[in-house]
């Protein structure tokens, strides 16, 4: 029992500790939320409306009241108010969060519908032309950037086909199919740069498991080709794909930036760089703490599991 | 052993070249069914926005993309028509009463949106929030120079003013500065209340504000466009695109890069003006910049043709002397001060005891990418006559606390003035708490005294001649470098008629054409 909470403890302390690193690193760089607000348009703001702004947002006092101020607030589940606009941020990130979510996962499904038959069609053709092609296609696909990716997606689609908008947002319950179309071009993005991966790991595993003795018994014992391929080859040389596409997608969750940016689709990732160049300290700290949890969260989760499962881990 | 079709003969149907070509060609018309619907609906204009506004506090100057929204949804007592020429709004009629007075006439049929009819008390209680510090306006400073509003009956205002003012009629037209309902009380940014053509309808934050038409809006037939929709993009390159699929009809600040491919473009136009402005600003505390013979010797080393056609993709001209807005000020011969002479650069060095240069960091931001590419063509010019130039490139927020205390020895700063009067060039040279949009530590009454003469004389002649001294004095003393005058477009649909970029300094005022607007 006491293994269980100590590895709670823990999760908890780790969570704190990258929300007060994040704290200090967003209020020591250089920049002032009230200064920015009221400047935006590159004038020189009323100094005497700076101060007024910056002592109802609390900035005239010192670094360290403020810390405890926001700590006190944060352990009572106020995740607190913008700085911009005074909208509570749990509104935000709950608006948001599901919208990132939604891209890795359409993202991930895409990696794998692309790089799972793909790969495994590369594996039992080894050496022939669509191996060749698919391998180099790979290497392109890792090699260009996202944003680079992107733009030429808005560029054919959206610019010269004009099949769909350019990007932008619409919520499902406002237009379904709509907002089906604006997702697909940012995940297939992201797509587009998981299949590569999800196609070599999936060529390996594929490879891989051809030559084991149960796909060689199967074989023998007269089971039908199909039925080898799926039941014995796939479902096997899925475990290595699964993981990976698992810490490729954990990855995503603070990373879909860029994609984000191009298309403007409104997800987490593009509030956290919005409120970290606007210098919205609560909102910053407030989206990483989010995220934070969600990561700990999962890992912790996953360590319990193996604990529940396997004594032997709880003795080391 | 010989290639077999398929893994250990397994036949693949699912995958062949027919089977691709097929799944792409049932994509492409399942897709293709639905063209057209990007170019939405004839009652909504959509427009792109460079950023999400951050608020809609009407007194606050949060930029651009929030003026766009406010100019929407609020209306001042004067406005500009669209060839920049001043005109009444709110006020049906208005007349100065002698050099410190202006007196106000209300129209019969102006509105709020809480269906209160605009009256004199709701001018004395704008007024009185914009004074006020707890409203945090922008225009706070500017309006100290209300002594008082008299509401001389329901429908009409009398504005004295502490001394004469002849930019003072620009402050009542600012769209920081928009009458407000004395009845809704204290503004809200989340339930805006102004006497606007449109209402606020829906705000999404981060992705789109939605308005609608105000029915008792004051001018008959007006707006013409029952809805507009103001989407957020923040990525210019995306915002082209999304002008050039159709998905928006309008667009604010188009970018340089892309004004060629829109003017090219037969389903595009664009309309643009040359009002806003890049320049130099210089440490005049300490550094090399205190010594004013440095600063002029930049004057004289910087190609500012150079910059036009690096930053601005040739759409601009070179600034030769103080951003002064509008005709028939910008045009005087006194302001064309200095021009591309490294001979005299280094004339200027030698006086200055640095004859074979110096070195020194400028500091400039990375976004918007003009500035550094101004940056990059400063250093360039400057290494030529044996200044050295690092430079320092920093994100926004960086940049502008960095100006504000001054940890810096130059730096490009760009922006557009308040009002097509040469008055609004006190905000860069006058003397004031420190700020990145001035010279850091610059202060000349010599100065001072030139602009609040200008400011406080009414007769246009003897302006004219006080703005010629203005040049001169800010010549020899330098308190910045001007740079470039740089276009500023709206990119939009050929079919839509009726938007008007406005001229000079006042092309942010442009949305108030949101009301003539049509999808044709």
């Amino acid at each position: 029992m006491s293994w269980f909470l100590k590895r709670i403890g823990l999760s908890i302390l780790l969570v704190w500790i990258v929300a007060s690193i994040v704290f200090l690193a967003i209020h020591f760089v250089p920049g002032d939320p009230a200064e920015l607000l009221l400047s935006t348009s590159g004038f020189a703001p009323d100094p005497v409306a700076v101060e007024e702004l910056r002592r109802r947002l609390g900035l005239d006092q010192p670094v360290l009241v403020q810390y405890v101020n926001d700590f006190q607030r944060l352990l009572s589940g106020d995740l607190g108010r913008s700085m911009k606009d005074d909208s509570p941020i749990i509104d935000a990130i709950a608006r948001r969060l599901p919208r990132t979510l939604e891209l890795i996962v359409a993202a991930g499904l895409m990696g794998i519908l692309i790089g799972v038959p793909a790969g495994t069609y590369a594996a039992i053709r080894r050496g022939g032309l669509f191996d060749r092609v698919a391998s180099a296609l790979s290497a392109l696909g890792l090699a260009v950037p996202v944003f680079v990716m992107g733009t030429l997606i808005v560029l054919l689609f959206a610019q010269t086909l004009r099949w769909v908008p350019a990007g932008g947002y619409v919520a499902f319950d406002r237009d379904p199919w709509q907002h089906l179309t604006m997702l697909a071009m940012p995940a297939l993005t992201i797509g587009l740069h998981l299949a590569p991966v999800v196609f070599r790991v999936t060529r390996a595993a594929v490879l891989d498991v051809t030559s084991r003795d149960y796909v060689r018994t199967a074989r023998a014992k007269g089971v039908g080709p199909p039925r080898v391929l799926v039941h014995h080859v796939v479902r096997n040389a899925l475990m290595p794909v699964v993981t990976v596409v698992g810490l490729q997608l954990g990855g995503l969750l603070g990373g879909t930036v860029l994609v984000e940016f191009v298309f403007n689709w409104p997800g987490l990732s593009g509030l956290l760089v919005e409120s970290v160049s606007s210098r919205d300290y609560p909102e910053v700290v407030a989206i990483v703490l989010t995220i934070s949890i969600l990561f700990v969260g999962l890992n912790l989760v996953i360590d319990l599991l193996y604990g529940a499962l396997d004594p032997r881990v709880r003795r080391r | 052993m010989t290639r077999t079709s398929g893994f250990a003969g397994i036949p693949m149907p699912f995958i062949n070249r027919r089977g691709v070509l097929l799944g792409a060609a049932a994509t492409a018309t399942l897709l293709g069914a639905r063209r057209g619907f990007a170019q939405g609906a004839r009652d909504t204009i959509v427009m792109g926005l460079v950023n999400y506004p951050p608020n809609i506090k009407p007194l606050e100057n949060t930029g651009s993309s929030s003026g766009a929204v406010k100019l929407a949804i609020f209306r001042g007592l004067l406005s500009y028509n669209a060839d920049g020429v001043l005109q009444p709004e709110l006020a049906e009629r208005w007349t100065p009463d002698g050099t410190t007075a202006h007196v106000f006439k209300l129209r019969d049929n102006a509105r709020f949106h809480n269906g209160a009819p605009v009256m004199a008390e709701d001018v004395a209680f704008t007024i009185g929030l914009i004074q006020d510090p707890k409203y945090t306006a922008f225009l706070r400073a500017d309006f100290q120079i209300v002594e008082r509003v008299e509401i001389v009956d329901p429908k009409m205002v009398r504005i004295v003013l502490k001394a004469p003012s002849a930019p003072f009629p620009h402050l009542l037209a600012s769209y920081h500065a928009p009458i407000l309902s004395k009845a809704a009380g204290e503004p809200d940014a989340a339930k805006p209340i102004g006497a606007g053509p449109y209402m606020l309808k829906s705000m999404e934050r981060g992705v789109a504000v939605e308005v609608e038409r105000f029915a008792d809006y004051y001018r008959p037939g007006k707006p013409k466009t029952p809805r507009i929709r103001f989407v957020n993009y923040p990525d210019e390159n995306l915002r082209v695109a999304a002008l050039e699929s159709g998905d928006i009809d309008v667009t604010e600040t188009l970018p340089w890069q892309a004004m060629d491919g829109v003017e090219r473009n037969p389903r595009l136009k664009m309309d643009s003006t040359v009002g806003p402005f890049m320049y130099l600003t210089f440490n005049t505390r300490s550094g090399p910049f205190t010594n004013v013979k440095l600063r002029q010797a930049v004057a004289f080393a910087c190609k500012r043709d150079d910059v036009v056609k690096a930053a601005h993709f040739g759409r601009g001209r070179p600034l030769n002397g103080l951003p002064y807005p509008g005709k028939p000020f910008s045009e005087t011969p006194a302001n064309d001060q200095y021009r591309h002479d490294p001979d005299m650069a280094r004339k200027l060095l030698r006086e200055a005891g640095f004859p074979n240069g110096f070195q020194c960091r400028l500091l400039s931001t990375t976004s918007p990418t003009l500035h550094q590419t101004t940056a990059e063509v400063v250093q360039q010019n400057l290494a030529e006559v044996g200044i050295q130039v690092e430079l320092a490139l920093t994100e926004w927020a960086t940049r502008t606390t960095m100006g504000n205390q001054g940890r810096y020895e130059f730096s490009v700063a760009g922006t557009v003035g308040a009002y097509n009067d040469p008055d609004s060039v006190t905000t860069f040279i006058g003397s004031g708490p420190s700020a990145y949009a001035r010279s850091f530590g610059f202060s000349s009454t010599r100065i001072d005294e030139l602009l609040t003469r200008g400011r406080t004389e009414l007769d246009e002649a003897k302006r004219m001649a006080i703005y010629d001294e203005l040049q001169k004095a800010a010549f020899e003393e330098m308190p910045i470098v001007g740079l470039t005058w740089r276009s500023q477009a709206y990119g939009m649909q050929r079919g839509l008629e009726g938007f008007r970029n406005f001229p000079g300094a006042l092309t942010f005022h442009s949305p108030i054409s949101l009301e003539d607007t049509v999808k044709t």
